[in-house]
């Protein structure tokens, strides 16, 4: 087992990875960009190494400053999280030249799903399902527009070197097409490096359901069943489920079937996803493998009780699974909501700034992997995510009150949120029927603003009467020297009734 | 003591005092309030209002209270500071005659140029914050009068980007 892991990521996720370094016994190692010095894993890591300037193509992405880091601090391992260079082949092909393990799958395989296109070919020879797109990736307006003829309007608009809904836009009509397509390479030249795209047949009212997979490097292979991440805004997951109220039993075990043997005709090692999408008469059709730990993880860990940043870490490190998929089972029900610092009122729009105050929530079943505190800065620079929120309960319908609960009781002051508008999600009554299709938000909540009383005025009108009477009285300290007593002695003998 | 708070455009003067065992009474807009009220850490707060139990948190920043109440937040703004920066993305943020971003960010793309004749709700300039493009739509019909900034410029909050003559 390896001693020391650097982690080559920052935030929540960069966090979670360090405490399962810290159960397993590895020293763990941040690296850090300069407006990062305060942020909270580089104050979690046992060590933390200055990489670069804020710009992620100078820092989190700059894979010669990490290398170094890995070498000057003699980690064995790096861990990428997911964003970066979680999926960037050249960093793995790179780790693996310089004699360290990359804590993912070989730099081959990471090549071929991170090609989505190269992998429809594959995936295509095997029978599996797939929708209906281009052949190649493009970077030629006129060539996306004569294809997506071929395919029929409306079209979805992928980048193909990346994920997480980056540079992805549906195109209803031609006479959108073009500003789509260069806006979707500009948005996937910036986030990846690449502006190639590619076109396929949107698919109108589906669920995004994808399966959890563990690959050893032993040839054994196991699934931990699905994910349900329908609850999307700007094509990016907010709100993921484990199980998903669309499976049956036998749907469950054919797709599951079907994401294995992505894996094996892919040559894919350690924990992997393998994405479908759902229509309304059940059909499902093979969309990608995410080479990489998934921001909604932990929904299968809750459901299926294995850690899979551990799982990982063990993979790595040459050993084999030491469970078979019989041992497997899915039990009571787990809730992802990612907290973001973003404006649900004005298009989701990212917010920085500085969070003046915030409390986690917690409770029994309750968990929340944070990367933010309070008194912290949140940069323009990097994905505005602060924290995933998880519960899990023996059903659905407690799992979504003790997350709409847990929501209820999480301020967070001083920058936008989606909070508010993630409780309204879990408590609307077509989520509470399990109607969960991508187009969710805009067809249950469009226009979404939060609801407000003139009571709930009234109570803040209170509330910050007191903060400020309680801050006026407070000792004002100059250098050092308290020159008021305590506030409670000058407060005077005032009493309820008295004039 | 006597407060005054800004919430949205409107100024509510709140009269609260308070006595050593935490009892306190407070006026707002001629209601009048009892209740009883701790403040458990600097910034959180529990009150009884008619028995009813209430939890408050409350931040201040430079400009504005953040209060959080029963899973809402309410801005309270303190009269006389320059307070907004929140405002509203794309379209109706800042003035009716000029674009501007709410955040930090990167001018991707100008999509007009001076003297073009634009209608409410056309988009105007893209604006990648946050590694995320953001359209900036035309608040109102018009032409444009001026544009400040070129393609990969960086743009600050409330700079006027593109400045309009608004036709309306």
């Amino acid at each position: 087992m390896f001693k020391k892991i650097l982690i080559a990521n920052r935030g929540e996720i960069a966090i979670r990875v360090m405490k399962a370094c810290r159960e397993m016994g590895i020293e763990s190692v941040a690296v850090y960009s300069t407006i990062d010095r305060n942020s909270l894993h580089v104050r979690t890591a046992d060590e933390a190494v200055w990489i670069g300037e804020a710009p992620p193509n100078e820092s989190y992405l700059y894979i010669d400053a990490i290398i170094n880091a890995v070498k000057e601090t003699g980690a064995e391992a790096v861990h990428p999280g997911y964003g970066f260079l979680a999926e960037n082949y050249l960093f793995a092909e790179r780790c693996e030249k310089e004699g360290i393990v990359f804590i993912g799958p070989d730099s081959k395989a990471l090549k071929l799903v991170g090609d989505k296109v190269a992998s429809r070919e594959v995936t295509e020879k095997e029978g599996i399902p797939l929708i209906p797109g281009m052949k190649d990736k493009s970077t030629n307006v006129d060539q996306c527009m004569s294809e997506a003829k071929k395919i029929g309007f409306p079209v979805l608009l992928k980048a193909s070197a990346g994920g997480g809904g980056k540079g992805m836009r549906v195109i209803r009509s031609e006479g959108e097409l073009k500003d789509a397509v260069e806006a979707g390479m500009r948005e996937a030249q910036a986030a990846f490096g690449d502006p190639s795209v590619y076109l396929e047949k949107y698919i109108e009212k589906p669920r995004h359901v994808e399966f959890q997979i563990l690959a050893d490097k032993h040839g054994n292979a196991v699934h931990l069943f699905e994910r349900e991440c329908s609850i999307q805004r700007r094509h990016q997951k907010i709100i993921e489920e484990s199980p998903s109220t669309a499976l049956t039993d036998n749907l469950r075990k054919k797709m599951g079937e079907m994401a294995l043997k992505v894996v094996e005709v892919s040559g894919y090692t350690n924990a992997g996803t393998v994405e479908f999408l759902l229509d309304e008469n059940s059909n499902f059709y093979f969309l990608e493998v995410n080479a990489r730990l998934q921001v909604e993880h932990p929904v299968t860990e809750m459901v299926c009780g294995i850690d899979l940043v551990h799982t990982q870490i063990r993979i790595s490190s040459g050993e084999k699974l030491w469970f078979s998929q019989n041992d497997i089972s899915q039990r009571g029900h787990a809730i992802e909501c990612r907290i973001y610092a973003e404006d649900p009122e004005s298009n989701f729009l990212p917010s920085a700034g500085k969070i003046l105050y915030m409390k986690e929530p917690t409770g029994p079943g309750v968990r929340h992997d944070c990367g933010v505190y309070s008194g912290c800065e949140v940069s323009v620079y990097y994905d505005p995510i602060l924290s995933k929120l998880i519960t899990w309960a023996p059903t659905r319908n407690i799992c979504c009150r003790r997350m709409a609960a847990a929501l209820n009781d999480f301020p967070v002051l001083g920058i936008k949120t989606d909070i508010e508008f993630l409780r309204d999600a879990i408590v609307h009554p077509e989520f509470l029927r399990g109607n969960t299709f991508t187009d969710f938000i805009p067809v249950n909540m469009p226009g979404w603003k939060p609801e407000f009383s003139d009571n709930t005025l009234n109570k803040a009108l209170l509330s910050a009467g007191l903060f400020s009477s309680i801050a006026a009285q407070k000792p004002a300290i100059t250098g050092g020297v308290e020159e008021i007593p305590s506030p409670w002695r000058t407060m005077g003998d005032w009493e309820i009734g008295k004039k | 003591m006597e407060y005054e708070f800004l919430h949205g455009s409107e100024i509510y003067l709140i009269k609260i005092d308070g006595n050593l065992s935490g009892e306190y009474k407070a006026l707002i807009a001629d209601k009048e309030y009892h209740f009883s009220a701790s403040n458990i850490s600097p910034n959180e707060f529990s009150i009884l209002l008619d028995r009813k139990n209430t939890k408050a948190y409350v931040a201040e920043s430079d400009e504005s209270f953040y209060v959080h109440i029963d899973g809402k937040i309410v801005r309270l703004d303190k009269p006389g500071a320059a307070a907004g920066g929140f405002g509203g993305a794309g379209g109706d943020f800042g003035a009716k005659d000029e674009i501007s971003t709410p955040m930090p960010g990167k001018v991707v793309k100008i999509l007009v140029n001076e003297g073009d004749r634009v209608e409410s709700g056309q988009p105007l300039v893209i604006v990648e914050s946050m590694k995320m493009e953001n359209e900036l739509k035309s608040p109102t019909a018009g032409e444009v009068v001026s544009v400040n900034f070129s393609n990969g410029d960086l743009v600050e909050p409330g700079q006027p980007i593109i400045k309009l003559n608004p036709s309306e």
